[in-house]
């Protein structure tokens, strides 16, 4: 047994360090809280250019592309669809934009915003679904008494009984069949909630990689394959069920790019997003009268694109700013923490031990690290085979390390060992 | 030898584990009425929407009886053993520590594993009578990671107790109490779905400290 001792006292270093590793930047950096910058884009109708709100502690400012700022006022007044509302009480709400016309009740009609965060694409949640009634008489959209999976056929579970509705999932499955669905489905995306104006059911991934809408129409199944193409490799299907009716659907590809599924034939309208990454970035989408605006929000920085109502890129603006790594506290904690380990990550909804690096700069005090465990371990006594063992864990674990060792204390397993 | 003293290990913690079968009872009893009550108070479209929309973890007690269950067993089994010097006397009987170390620990962790196996086979039966299967899917991939910090808990309790230095106990409690914590972050189901494995070596890792703790307990390492 005193041979496995090393091995075992390994292991508890291991943990120590994956304790420090957790715990330690964790506290670090609430002693250090870094403040975020928060600045939302918008595009202006009135002056044709970007305009900012940029958000702290302290409150809002207003400015624009040239850096010159605005009050809240003057910044309402040049964003008329995104703050109408506003403006119609004030009696300030321009009657027309570039000698277009505009009324409230179009400026609501084609008003929309759509954010895509990481945590949303990667989430699975249980595969069951409620299939509502799409062309319901009812004012508003009700929750039927099943709900759906599609496994090996698509099959229907009365909520109240707990038990399978034959004749729903035979006529469903064969409307399936039918239209030429592989079973089982890959992945369903809907929006399944009663507080939306209408609903348009579900896009579901086949077996081979098709996408087909499904939805009810008056106690009918609609079944219909969309065409999209398989090639694609669509990671995520976001139904946007919003009263302009333009798109079904905005959906995102293994390749990060990003496409509105219309409602004309579910032609695909490809967005022109560069720079974005849908594991780390949050995409939003807005829609006015005019325009389209696509942010790409990282952690330090976006990347905007403005478009007319055909997709055409008419301007894009983009920013960083330095990122907490970059501040002082920033710069001590690269070299202290050789790497940081979360098990709770923003971008995703689940648990898991992930590691970040800090680079080149955590080397000095690795090295630091091994000499004073060099010189830690001659003074404990310890044999050369594990004292090596012990250094190899420090040199690559750092001041993790360090405190690992220190804290385990008692090497000597065999006083009549060689050392 | 080993039939002894997993006869000795049961009877130190017989009353201990007794009591928390009831706790458990109690708890799942509570889930199950609480489910059942639901049923009957609101629609059973809205309550199934409700859990799912929400990700509600209607059996999420459960978490806390793996917790309370591993860190009882742990105490109520090496806290005499310490106290009342008796492990010492255990070492030496003519059988290495770590054999011996590792009877206690595995009649510990077997007593939890049948708390375990009992909650989840009630819980699965509630499940399966009022919601639809991917519930009962989600189930053991929802519960695991506290079964396991459970067990993980029984195990930082064992080297705590274990370890003959006051220090070096604080500081392992410490450890222990972080890396346990762990086992229970978040809410939902599945959220340890990726992650399982990783969470599973954590716990086989904190399970082997224990024969270097009984290891320094023999040898007296102060």
């Amino acid at each position: 047994m005193v041979t496995t001792m090393p091995v075992l006292r390994i292991a508890l270093m291991m943990i120590i360090v994956l304790f420090v590793s957790i715990f330690g930047p964790d506290f670090y950096w609430k002693a250090n809280k870094h403040e975020n910058n928060k600045t939302n884009v918008n595009f202006s109708p009135i002056k044709k250019g970007f305009l900012f709100t940029h958000s702290d502690v302290r409150g809002s400012s207003y400015s624009d592309a040239q850096g010159k700022f605005y009050t809240r006022d003057e910044f309402e007044a040049l964003m008329p669809f995104l703050n109408f509302r506003q403006l119609m009480l004030a009696g300030k709400l321009p009657q027309s934009i570039d000698e277009i016309p505009i009324t409230p009740k179009e400026i609501n009609l084609n008003n929309f915003t759509q954010r895509i965060a990481p945590a949303l694409i990667q989430a699975k949640p249980l595969q069951l679904f409620p299939l509502m009634e799409s062309a319901s008489d009812r004012l508003r959209l009700e929750l039927p008494p099943d709900f759906f999976r599609i496994g090996r056929r698509m099959e229907f579970i009365t909520a109240l009984t707990n038990e399978v509705n034959e004749e729903k999932s035979v006529v469903f499955t064969k409307a399936l069949v039918a239209e030429g669905f592989t079973f089982p489905a890959k992945s369903i995306y809907g929006n399944p909630s009663t507080k939306k104006p209408f609903d348009e059911g579900y896009f579901v991934v086949d077996g081979k990689d098709r996408v087909f809408h499904i939805k009810m129409v008056k106690g009918a199944p609609y079944c219909k394959d969309t065409g999209i193409s398989p090639d694609l490799h669509i990671v995520s299907i976001i139904p946007m069920e919003i009263e302009l009716r333009e798109f079904y659907a905005v959906f995102i590809t293994q390749n990060n790019e990003v496409y509105f599924i219309s409602t004309d034939h579910y032609q695909l309208i490809r967005l022109p997003v560069e720079n974005y990454n849908h594991e780390e970035n949050t995409l939003t989408i807005k829609g006015d009268l005019f325009y389209r605006l696509i942010t790409i929000n990282a952690e330090n920085g976006y990347h905007a694109t403005v478009t007319d109502r055909k997709y055409a890129v008419i301007d894009r603006t983009s920013a960083a700013w330095p990122g907490r790594e970059t501040t002082i506290s920033g710069a001590a904690a690269s070299y202290l923490f050789p790497f940081t380990v979360s098990i709770e990550k923003e971008t995703t909804p689940y648990i898991q031990f992930y590691f970040k690096h800090s680079g080149v700069a955590s080397v000095p005090l690795l090295l630091a690290s091994l000499l004073f465990s060099i010189y830690y371990m001659r003074k404990k006594n310890v044999p050369v085979r594990p004292a090596m063992m012990y250094c190899t864990a420090v040199v690559l674990t750092g001041l993790y390390g360090i405190i690992a060792l220190l804290a385990i204390k008692d090497y000597d397993d065999d006083p009549a060992q060689k050392k | 030898m080993l039939i002894s003293f997993v006869m000795k290990e049961w009877l130190k913690v017989k009353w201990v584990f007794i009591g928390l079968a009831i706790v458990h009872g109690i708890i799942l009893l509570t889930i199950y009425y609480d489910l059942a009550n639901i049923f009957k108070a609101y629609k059973a479209t809205e309550v199934i929407m409700q859990l799912l929309t929400f990700e509600i973890v209607y059996y999420i007690n459960v978490k806390y009886a793996a917790l309370l269950s591993g860190v009882m067993i742990g105490i109520f089994q090496f806290f005499p053993e310490v106290n009342q010097s008796r492990l010492k006397l255990s070492f030496h009987l003519p059988v290495k520590e770590h054999v011996l170390i590792f009877q206690m620990a595995a009649t510990g962790i077997a007593l939890l594993v049948a708390l375990n196996v009992f909650d989840t086979i009630v819980i699965s039966m509630v499940t399966l009578k009022y919601l639809p299967y991917e519930f009962f899917e989600s189930l053991i991939v929802t519960v695991m990671p506290w079964y396991l910090g459970g067990i993980c808990a029984y195990c930082w309790v064992v080297i705590v107790f274990t370890e003959p230095n006051w220090m070096k106990r604080v500081v392992l409690l410490c450890i222990g109490a972080g890396i346990v914590s762990l086992f229970f972050v978040g809410d939902g189901y599945g959220k340890y779905a990726l992650s399982l494995r990783n969470f599973a070596t954590l716990m086989v890792l904190s399970g082997s400290i224990i024969f270097l703790s009984a290891y320094n307990f023999k040898r007296g390492i102060w």
